[in-house]
């Protein structure tokens, strides 16, 4: 008896001491800063990253627009040169009419693109989701709220709700303002659009990414992003390297930088930097959608 | 084609008038004191500040500003000459009461609010605050913009090679049940309130938060900048509220209060 009553309790300690990494196992956690890397890099460093014409998390494979997609569509002037994706590239940027040069909110999954950083926080009802750029932060709910109806304000970051399913964490989005672009290109979306994110982990340090854009209203088919790879990092690179010291451990505090889209800035930097000579690309006031 | 102008220019008026006057009518002073609340019995960890806090006028005295306190410190000639430039609708604090057309508050073209105006622009802010390992998050409804306050034993960045931030570099600690958060680093560009009152890179902010009970959450806002300001400005105690969710909340979380430029269309002056 007294043998039964050591053996159980060493067994309630085996379980008690192991049941933290087995709660690991089913539900890790993402928190830290990552890296986006572009489709079919592996351990790729920065400089690489967000290069080329592509969109990072959607990539070039775009479906076929609908007859309303195609009408959105054709307002676009974009700066960016990809012809696959853009409408028309205009060389005079007083042309242009991308909504990022009025500082308008980048929006969902745009915020993400370029060589923007991630980082994740484990809330106990939440999986916070921060930027880099515009100090921007998404609400990846996992408390068990479903995503509103269609009546929802539109949001530019829409509206989140997350689960795992083993080691993924998935993502699903809906509510989004349709006033922002998809990537530097122009490509379009509606009020319709539905996001599905999925990270998977693979070790400590690096998740498999993939992302399906459904959109009937703008597209005839889902648009399906490459898998790429995430990698961890102790902090960003755009902070400059030792401000905050060192750990105890020698390891460098966490932190992303902040990389606001300021207006005023932006304006100074057309106005005074302008290779065509047309100068003020802003003198008119007016949003993307208006400057056609 | 007069009158096509003429509707025009009515139509781009009431556009560029009405967001300038949403954003600065809910920043009048203040015209009574409101009064203490009465003190929650709810037990609570007063080392815990988690929650969504709505900023609220309780105890401010009558004539009460949107910024630190009324009792801003004389300025220094450096910061004399920068408030000279700056043109708001306001007599109090400001430097004269001017025509809309030549507003030149940086809020009115979408530029970061910074720290500590986003506590008060242009809304009573909602602040949420979340606790993790090693930082206190503070999230703000307004800018939808939030502030890592480190509490994992790093100091504040004092060297030159920290790139200067709207909302600066912060870290926190607790003194009894104070959590006190320090932060410098700040761009020098933006405003501290809407009167235009100026800062420098010097600026060193101090926030002293305290659950004075379960429902209400104390904080002074102290900010010391010799190359602006002759002596610190001392805050007055401000009053949050404890809420289960955001008042304006449709998805029981902060709306998108952001400054979207295309919106506003006001043109800053070159």
């Amino acid at each position: 008896m007294r043998h039964y009553f050591v053996g159980s309790f060493v067994a309630l300690m085996a379980v008690l001491t192991l049941a933290p990494t087995l709660g690991a196992q089913t539900r890790p956690d993402i928190s830290g800063i990552w890296r986006m890397l572009a489709p079919g890099q592996n351990r790729a460093r920065a400089a690489t990253v967000g290069a080329g014409a592509f969109h990072p998390t959607l990539g070039n494979d775009r479906p076929a627009l609908t007859a309303w997609g195609q009408m959105k569509w054709s307002q676009t002037r974009p700066s960016g040169r990809n012809t696959k994706l853009a409408y028309v590239y205009l060389p005079d940027q007083k042309d242009w009419n991308d909504p990022l040069f009025l500082c308008d909110p980048a929006g969902y999954p745009r915020v993400g693109g370029g060589n923007s950083l991630y980082r994740f926080v484990q809330l106990p009802n939440e999986v916070v989701e921060f930027f880099e750029r515009d100090r921007v932060w998404r609400d990846l709910w996992t408390d068990g709220r479903k995503l509103p109806g269609s009546n929802a304000k539109p949001r530019w970051y829409g509206y989140s709700v997350a689960h795992w399913e083993g080691d993924t964490f998935v993502v699903e989005s809906s509510g989004f303002d349709d006033r922002t672009w998809l990537d530097l290109q122009g490509s379009i979306h509606s009020e319709q659009m539905r996001l599905e994110e999925r990270y998977k982990v693979l070790d400590r340090d690096h998740l498999e990414f993939s992302m399906t854009l459904t959109d009937p209203k703008a597209y005839t088919a889902p648009w399906v992003g490459p898998k790429q790879l995430m990698e961890r990092l102790d902090t960003s690179d755009g902070v400059a390297p030792g401000i905050w010291g060192k750990k105890p451990d020698g390891t460098a505090y966490g932190d992303i930088r902040e990389d606001y889209c300021v207006y005023s800035e932006e304006h100074s930097f057309w106005v005074n930097d302008d290779p065509t000579g047309h100068g003020d690309n802003f003198s008119k006031g007016v949003s993307g959608a208006e400057r056609k | 084609m007069r009158n096509r102008f003429l509707a025009s220019s009515i139509l781009v008026l009431v556009a560029v008038l009405a967001p300038a006057s949403v954003f600065f009518s809910q920043n009048r002073p203040q015209t009574g004191a409101r009064k203490t609340p009465a003190a929650s019995n709810k037990s609570f960890d007063p080392h815990d500040l988690s929650g969504y806090w709505e900023l609220t006028n309780i105890g401010r005295p009558p004539g009460a500003l949107n910024t630190i306190s009324n009792n801003r410190p004389p300025m220094t000639d450096w910061a004399k000459a920068i408030f000279s430039k700056t043109k708001t609708g306001y007599k109090e604090l400001s430097t004269g009461v001017f025509p809309q057309r030549d507003w030149n508050d940086p809020a009115l073209w979408c530029d970061p609010l910074g720290f500590p105006r986003t506590l008060w622009t242009p809304t009573l802010s909602g602040m949420r605050l979340a606790r993790t390992g090693d930082e206190v998050i503070q999230f703000f409804e307004n800018g939808r913009v939030w502030r890592d306050l480190w509490t994992d034993g790093r100091k504040l960045p004092t060297g030159t090679d920290a790139d200067p931030r709207w909302f600066g570099y912060a870290v926190g600690k607790w003194e009894g049940d104070t959590f006190v958060v320090t932060s410098n680093n700040y761009i020098e560009k933006s405003w501290i309130d809407q009167y235009g009152s100026p800062h420098s890179d010097q600026l060193m902010v101090e926030e002293r938060y305290r659950r004075a009970d379960h429902d209400h959450l104390e904080l002074v806002v102290n900010a010391t900048d010799p190359k602006a300001y002759t002596a610190t400005w001392k805050g007055d105690k401000r009053i949050f509220t404890l809420v289960d969710k955001p008042v304006r909340s449709d998805f029981n979380d902060y709306p998108e209060n952001l400054c979207v430029w295309s919106e506003h269309k006001i043109q800053p002056k070159s």
